[in-house]
């Protein structure tokens, strides 16, 4: 315990605060599902090992990801986060109270996706069909509709051609249950 | 020939060939429009042979062309002199034999479908036809697997991904300041591909648009409780839904703090009172009272109900009693009516009492009257019907036989006519259906005005042929005769020639002057047979000049020298076109 703090020490002493301040941001982009934090990034500009990026990396990740960080309340913080060096404290707290609505919603959607099959998005294109093979002239709208739907295994697209009573029936049975 | 030249050039536009209004005769067919002609004819003959109408310019090719064109000409059975000259140098006459002999080969049974205008606007038509119709055939393909054609031009073929962008406005105070100047980066640097920052705008403006602001803490809140059920309960509470959505996501919120608050609080949970549990006991008040309320309408529904069933079941009984109420009341009614009836009668025989026997005989008198008046009455019927019966039994016995008779004559006629009706009516229906028939024809029929031209021409020549040939056959008889004259001349000749050597040979032996007589009659002979033969010679030759002449004429048709410039020059080219492959072959292998 004691050596592991001291190594925390070690490692964030050797960073100045903006480079801390782009390193945490960093963190929390990977968290939102933007590019990958790289040590390559920061090899110029702090003088750590890989293997010290990489344990600096865990703890930043860890601490982001636990919700109870986020309250930002000091009773509340874990362990790990009083273990810290004070300015990394701070630096933290500064990076969280900005960035909490981004980090809640990561959260909400990993957590989410984890227990079951997620909506993320969708895609649509309308397209006016003139005849099908039963009828000559049909000369309807039909909405094709991409579902971009993610669970725990894989992301998939479910994708689904709907005319007008369809689509509306779809609209209101959503709308139902986001209330 | 001007004939024969039109009927070819015309059955050639027919099948589709580009020959212009000027040209009117095979002299004036260049050598991309003479072998435009002979590929369609060979399409049409023998469909699959794939070959270009179109001369390439390559030299090389050209003589290719020819060479297959006449390989096909001659395995379709052409027995004249062809080969690739008659495309590239084309005489007139051989032409005119290779053309005739192809468009004669021509299939008859395809005459509708070469009688078809081929317009381009008809061409247009069959090449949309066949373009549908290979549409048709093709297998269903989903919509990203199009990249082709008119539907999907301004469809991209990217897939839409997206990832939550950063353009957050709110905030306010230096830490935001200084993130946003510092540490914020550009939304390029945000995706992490080009292909996402389209898609990721879009989603971010929609869900700008459409967001329901929720309270972050209780967010927070529920995925706190959450992850630490996650930990200590096992089972997954929402395994049962397939799809989460973030439509659904706040409904999730709100039921399932009402859970895990109920949880919390059984097991004594560590986390303290807040400002979110006082907001999720609003929540769970509110969710109460719903709930009482449905069970209040519930059973109030289940009473009203109970009520009515029990009210149909009474319905139910009283209908039936109903109806036998109304059956016992009409057996009454009529027992009513059968009494009353019953009363009548009797009160009249009251009535008669006193007076009994009085009565009685009254009764009695007035029943005798009646009996009597009934068989006055039959007896008179008797009277009036016997007449009548028989006249009605004469009549119907005379008109049964005279009615039967005529009527089945006419039964006869009339079945006759029906039958004659009938035919007529199926002969008119054909005779109609072979005029639509024939009128519907009309149109498809060509229409030449000039057949009837042509065949006056035609029988004009054959008259032309048939006088010719007794011409011949007169000149014939006549060679003949003149034959047999000679040879009896000769043959008389032979013989005096004979008959005067043998006189003066005998006188020869003893007279001076006839031995002289006798030479000069051999010199004679032999200088007169010279002659002869000097006259046939000079017949032969004159023949063969004739030959000779008519050679000359057909060479000089050949228009030799025109197709030997054009040989000369195409040789040219070839050179040229070897020295230059020659040339590229040498630098190749330098």
């Amino acid at each position: 315990m004691e050596d592991e703090t001291e190594l925390l020490q070690n490692i964030f002493t050797k960073v100045n605060s903006d480079v801390m301040n782009q390193f945490l941001h960093a963190c929390v982009d990977e968290i939102c599902g933007r590019k990958r934090v790289t040590f390559q990034q920061f090899t110029n500009s702090v003088e750590w090992t890989e293997n010290e990026y990489k344990i600096a990396r865990q703890v930043i990740f860890d601490l982001l990801r636990n919700p109870a960080v986020l309250y930002l309340e000091n009773e509340r913080m874990p362990h790990r986060y009083v273990e810290t060096p004070a300015e990394l404290q701070l630096a933290i707290r500064t990076c969280v109270n900005i960035r909490r609505e981004h980090l809640v919603k990561a959260l909400l959607r990993e957590h989410s996706i984890k227990n079951g099959t997620t909506l993320l998005d969708f895609d649509w294109r309308l397209k006016w069909i003139m005849g099908s093979s039963k009828l000559a002239t049909l000369k309807e709208p039909l909405l094709q509709l991409d579902l971009i739907i993610e669970d725990s295994k894989s992301q998939q697209i479910l994708d689904l051609e709907l005319n007008r009573d369809e689509l509306d029936m779809l609209i209101n049975a959503l709308e139902e249950v986001g209330g | 020939m001007e004939e024969v030249d039109n009927i070819i050039i015309h059955s050639l536009r027919q099948i589709g060939c580009n020959i212009e209004e000027d040209v009117t005769n095979l002299g004036r067919f260049n050598t991309e429009l003479v072998v435009e002609a002979t590929v369609r004819c060979l399409d049409i003959i023998r469909p699959g042979l794939g070959i270009s109408t179109i001369v390439p310019a390559n030299m090389a090719a050209r003589f290719r062309l020819g060479a297959t064109l006449a390989q096909a000409c001659s395995e379709l059975g052409y027995r004249g002199d062809i080969g690739y000259q008659t495309f590239l140098y084309s005489s007139e006459v051989d032409l005119r034999r290779l053309l005739m002999f192809l468009i004669e080969k021509l299939p008859k049974e395809s005459d509708k479908s070469l009688n078809e205008p081929t317009s381009r606007i008809a061409l247009l038509e069959r090449q949309i036809s066949g373009a549908v119709s290979s549409d048709l055939s093709l297998p269903w393909l989903p919509h990203y697997c199009h990249k082709r054609g008119v539907r999907n031009k301004g469809c991209t073929d990217r897939r839409y991904r997206s990832v939550d962008l950063d353009i957050s406005t709110q905030g306010h105070g230096d830490d935001f300041q200084d993130y946003r100047v510092h540490y914020q980066k550009p939304i390029t640097d945000q995706v992490p591909d080009d292909q996402y920052l389209v898609p990721s705008l879009v989603s971010h403006n929609a869900k700008l648009i459409h967001e329901s602001a929720t309270n972050i803490i209780e967010r927070l809140q529920w995925l706190d409780m959450h992850k630490l059920s996650n930990e200590t309960v096992e089972d997954k509470v929402y395994s049962k839904n397939d799809v989460q959505s973030r439509f659904t996501l706040n409904q999730r919120l709100q039921f399932s703090q009402y859970h895990f608050v109920s949880q919390n609080t059984q097991s004594e949970e560590k986390i303290p009172v807040t400002q979110a549990h006082t907001e999720t006991v609003t929540s769970l008040s509110r969710e109460e009272r719903r709930e009482l309320k449905i069970d209040q309408v519930k059973s109030e529904c289940e009473s009203l109900r109970s009520n009515l069933d029990e009210l149909q079941v009474n319905v139910k009984q009283l209908s039936s009693k109903l109806s036998q109420v109304d059956v016992t009341l009409r057996n009454a009614e009529k027992e009513v009516k059968d009494s009353e009836e019953r009363r009548k009668i009797k009160a009249r025989t009251y009535d008669l009492l006193p007076n009994g026997e009085e009565n009685i005989k009254k009764l009695e008198a007035l029943v005798e009257a009646s009996a009597n008046k009934l068989i006055n009455l039959a007896t008179q019927w008797e009277r009036h019907r016997r007449p009548l019966v028989e006249k009605y039994r004469d009549e119907r016995a005379k008109y049964s036989t005279k009615a039967q008779s005529t009527s089945r004559k006419k039964l006869d006629e009339i079945k006759l006519l029906r039958e004659k009706e009938k035919e007529l009516i199926e002969e008119s229906r054909n005779k109609d259906q072979q005029c639509t028939q024939l009128l519907a024809e009309i149109p498809k029929l060509p229409k030449e005005s000039n057949r009837s031209a042509y065949t006056q021409r035609i029988l004009e020549i054959i008259n032309n042929v048939r006088k010719q040939r007794c011409e011949i056959d007169k000149v014939l008889a006549d060679t003949r005769e003149i034959q047999k004259d000679i040879n009896t001349l000769t043959g008389r000749l032979e013989r005096s020639f004979t008959v005067a050597d043998e006189l003066i040979f005998k006188d020869a032996k003893s007279n001076e002057a006839s031995r002289k007589a006798y030479k000069l009659l051999a010199t004679l002979h032999s200088d007169c047979a010279e002659l002869v033969t000097l006259v046939e010679e000079i017949g032969a030759t004159v023949r063969e000049i004739r030959d000779l002449e008519e050679q000359i004429d057909s060479e000089s048709a050949k228009n030799v020298g025109a197709n030997l410039e054009r040989i000369t020059a195409d040789l040219k080219q070839m050179k040229q076109e070897t020295a230059t492959l020659m040339a590229q072959l040498q630098s190749k292998n330098s």
